[in-house]
């Protein structure tokens, strides 16, 4: 009944090429977000669509595509939104950060650093850094034309004077390059000094919300903060349990219900790729054997 | 309508735009940076082969097109730029979406085009300019901003320092403001509002 | 363990192969055909078309077969479908009163031109659950009438024809009508694309919505000048032929609620108007869509603003169910990564918590010491 001859990277061209004035608004404009009229997507609202019309405006046949949720390619998610790119654009994927030329990612910045040929691009669920202290978008435009960030950091203080420190941990607001206040999407603020000029470019796409933004590379990218308090990321007491890197995010995993516990890289490709004796190491086996 | 006006368009649209999009945002994303792209298109004068690339990857029905100097209705290039891409060419500037400027006698003021508004910085125009070449004119400005991990000399030819003058003081509207895409028979750069202009010895 | 770390792949086509068999179901009870769903199911036919905003009762049909039933997925995928089709032109203004009726009430007047005529309708039905359904039973055929000369003035238009009720907004002939899908919505938003998001938007929201308003939030007292089904022309113009030919018929429900009148110095005083049209047989909808558009209303008509569904930003914002499950549902996938940032900020406050606890506790007991020692 239905014959599925769907165009390469699923969007057809008049979609791609509304998408791809708004990336470049977007990258004209930095932090600032740029609405577009997106569109319904085979995927629900909030599962990536926004970063899945991004990555398909700007992919190509020669591209590497990475994708990654949590840091990790192998999230159902990633592994979901991969399959529908070597579907509908039949591109070349990898998992290795460094092969990459578009990543599109949820939620983290890989831990290699990103280098000047590469894209990132970041599914974002609320592009509105002020949202949660006003919910309308009508007030919120206001704020961010008249540059009206007070009352972010009458926020941030506030959580200072009740918990004595800031207690805003992922989706930590930025200032972008000067001017626009920017939610990051909810990467750990461990993750927001990597987009400070950073060799790549950055995209952000929220479907549901209907909104772009971007952040040139090498652009100054500011985490708010204070003087007496100033901006500081996570710090982990241990190291990577399989790779034993420190400095690098981790996740918590729970192996039993007595307490115990590990920590391992949420970044895969970097876990796998710092491992003494590669991914067969003995701990990476027996922590395998746990689960 | 001449037969030209159906003629040279992307021979393989899809792929063709997308790797024209790609230039045009490494273009903006690193302001000032010559990037060599090969022209696709065929259109008629006074159109460049890379103009008519452009044009044929970013506008269509939705984007209204100024062409300056004024070009009649059934000039040769409107019509290509109607028949390839749907666009409607507009002879009043405060509509324009896109402008492209091949004699820059004929520019009209930057003020004379949207320039966003507070609100929506966004509702502006990209102006794209043809040039002789994107190196070695005689005037050269520095450029700096997002996109830029140092100043960047630029200096495309036939470009002198009014023009640059007049990028400044639109530059120095940020965020509002349109941006400016230069190309060459060969080559594409990009100076979005985000970057200052130094004039040299200024 | 929740989240594979590997196995990822396979895990998702296990589950749709899961799902796919219980789609299916018991292999010895036939699999249902979409012309059963076309013909049987037709109100949620009806439903998905209105809110995946595409007139096809048979993609519709697949769609819910497919969704097992579930009617925001169908809508879901029948929205995405329409993504990608092209777009061709616009229609002409949809002209209800050159309407096929099949059924026309009006709560307003006992009798008008064209008369009343009740329809399909579960009005009136008792609702006890009919045994014999269960079955495949005979079902007599209906009473038809011919079909009358096709005038039946809209109720609205009699009264306009006093200046009794509001004159329908004229957009004028220059005015572009803009377009939800094409344009992302930015506030405020005119009528026309209050309009469009209310009739692709969630019937259940509307529904409390529109019931609020008649609780008090937002009271406008409305009545049921006009409710009507039937089939309609649309009208396309051929820029290439410079005329408008109709491309076909498809059924819509046209609600228009009389609301509050109102007058002012210069304007003797004259009922309001809500308006509600949905693709297929959705009285509830259209008549909860006409509620809100009458309440979303009141800049214009110099209301106060006091309640949520005259709130047009928490309205639009909300009603699209296709990006409200999305948004809600999303909360399945991974969040460990923000999770732990959050589990390690709160184990710091609770140490330090701890820390100060004992620290003011040994201090208390340093100070029982020292005043034991004085006694």
């Amino acid at each position: 009944m239905i014959s599925a001859a769907y165009n390469f990277a699923y969007l057809d061209e008049q979609t791609k090429r509304m998408i791809r004035r708004a990336i470049l608004k977007a990258v004209a404009i930095p932090g600032y977000q740029v609405p577009f009229a997106s569109r319904e997507m085979p995927m629900p609202y909030g599962w990536g669509t926004g970063g899945v019309q991004v990555t398909a405006a700007v992919l190509g046949p020669d591209d590497v595509l990475k994708v990654i949720d949590q840091g990790a390619d192998d999230t159902t998610n990633a592994v979901a939104i991969r399959g529908f790119f070597e579907k509908t654009a039949r591109v070349r994927t990898t998992t290795a950060t460094a092969e990459a030329t578009v990543i599109q990612t949820r939620h983290r910045i890989p831990e290699e650093p990103l280098t000047a040929g590469q894209i990132l691009v970041y599914q974002v669920p609320i592009p509105e850094p002020l949202r949660f202290l006003e919910p309308r978008e009508t007030e919120t435009r206001k704020m961010h034309a008249l540059t009206e960030y007070g009352l972010m950091h009458v926020k941030l203080y506030e959580d200072i004077a009740r918990h004595g420190h800031i207690a805003t941990t992922y989706a930590y607001p930025v200032h972008v390059a000067g001017r626009y206040v920017m939610d990051p999407s909810p990467i750990p603020k461990f993750d927001n000094p990597k987009m400070n000029d950073c060799e790549a470019l950055q995209l952000f796409g929220a479907g549901r919300e209907k909104r772009i933004y971007a952040i040139p590379p090498h652009t100054e990218v500011v985490s708010l903060d204070f003087e007496d308090h100033p901006f500081r990321v996570q710090e982990f007491a241990e190291p990577c349990a399989l790779c034993g890197s420190t400095g690098v995010y981790l996740d918590e995993v729970i192996l039993d219900d007595r307490g115990g516990r590990m920590f391992v890289c949420s970044d895969t490709d970097y876990c796998t790729s710092h491992r003494p004796s590669g991914p067969d190491d003995q701990s990476a086996a027996e922590w395998e054997n746990a689960r | 309508m001449s037969s030209l006006s159906y003629s040279g368009g992307f021979a393989e649209p899809v792929f063709a735009a997308q790797a024209a999009f790609r230039a045009v945002l490494d273009a903006f994303a690193r302001p000032g940076n010559v990037i060599s792209k090969p022209a696709e298109t065929r259109p008629p004068e006074p159109f460049l082969g890379v103009t008519g690339d452009l044009l044929c990857t970013l506008a269509d029905t939705d984007t209204p097109v100024f062409l300056a100097p004024l070009a009649d209705e059934d000039s040769a290039a409107a019509a290509w730029l109607r028949f390839h891409t749907g666009a409607e060419v507009t002879r009043d500037a405060s509509r324009a979406v896109f402008a492209v400027c091949t004699s820059l006698k004929a520019l009209p003021a930057l003020s004379q085009f949207p320039q966003g508004t507070a609100e929506y910085p966004d509702r502006s125009t990209t102006l794209i300019l043809q040039v002789e070449s994107l190196e070695g004119g005689e005037t050269q400005v520095l450029l700096s901003g997002p996109g830029l991990a140092q100043e960047r000399p630029f200096a495309p030819k036939g470009l002198a320092e009014p023009f640059w003058h007049e990028v400044a003081r639109n530059n120095g509207q940020y965020p509002r403001g349109v941006d400016f895409l230069f190309v060459s028979a060969s080559a594409i750069a990009g100076v979005p509002r985000s970057t200052k202009i130094q004039l040299q010895g200024a | 363990m929740y989240v594979a770390v590997k196995g990822g792949e396979t895990a998702i086509r296990n589950a749709h192969r899961l799902v796919a068999d219980k789609r299916r179901g018991d292999r010895s009870v036939p699999s249902i055909s979409l012309d059963q769903i076309v013909n049987q199911l037709a109100l949620a036919v009806d439903r998905v078309m209105a809110e995946g905003s595409l007139y096809d009762p048979e993609l519709a049909a697949l769609a819910i077969k497919q969704a097992r039933g579930d009617m925001i997925e169908a809508i879901f995928l029948l929205r995405a479908f329409r993504t990608t089709a092209p777009r061709f032109g616009f229609s002409e203004p949809l002209d209800t009163s050159n309407m096929l009726v099949e059924r026309r009430i009006s709560a307003t007047f006992k009798d008008l031109p064209g008369g009343q005529l009740l329809g399909p309708t579960f009005d009136y039905t008792h609702r006890l659950l009919d045994p014999e359904l269960a079955g495949d039973a005979e079902i007599p055929a209906p009473e038809l009438a011919e079909a009358g000369d096709g005038v039946m003035p809209r109720v609205t238009d009699l009264l306009g024809q006093e200046g009794l009720i509001e004159a329908d907004a004229d957009a004028g002939e220059e005015a572009e009508t803009g377009d939800l899908t094409r344009e992302p919505l930015s506030f405020p938003a005119d009528r026309a694309l209050r309009l469009q998001a209310l009739a692709r938007g969630d019937e259940g929201f509307l529904l409390s919505l529109g019931y609020s308003t008649q609780r008090g939030y937002a009271r406008s007292h409305p009545f049921a000048g006009e409710i009507r089904l039937g089939e309609v022309e649309v009208m396309v113009e051929i820029p290439e032929l410079g005329f408008t030919v109709s491309i076909g018929r498809i059924e819509v429900t046209e609600c228009q609620m009389i609301n509050q009148f109102k007058g002012s110095a210069k304007v003797p005083p004259q009922f309001t108007r809500g308006y509600g049209l949905v693709f297929g047989h959705a009285e509830r909808k259209a008549m909860s869509m006409a509620l809100v558009d009458r309440a979303l209303r009141w800049r214009e008509l110099g209301e106060e603003k006091t309640a949520p569904a005259q709130d047009e930003e928490f309205v639009l914002s909300h009603s699209d169910n296709v990006q409200a499950t999305g948004f809600v549902e999303h909360l399945k996938l991974p969040h460990y990564v923000d999770f732990q940032a959050e589990l390690e900020l709160v184990r710091r406050m609770r140490a330090k918590h701890e820390a100060a606890v004992r620290d003011s506790a040994g201090q208390d007991e340093s100070k029982a010491k020292q005043q034991e020692a004085a006694e």
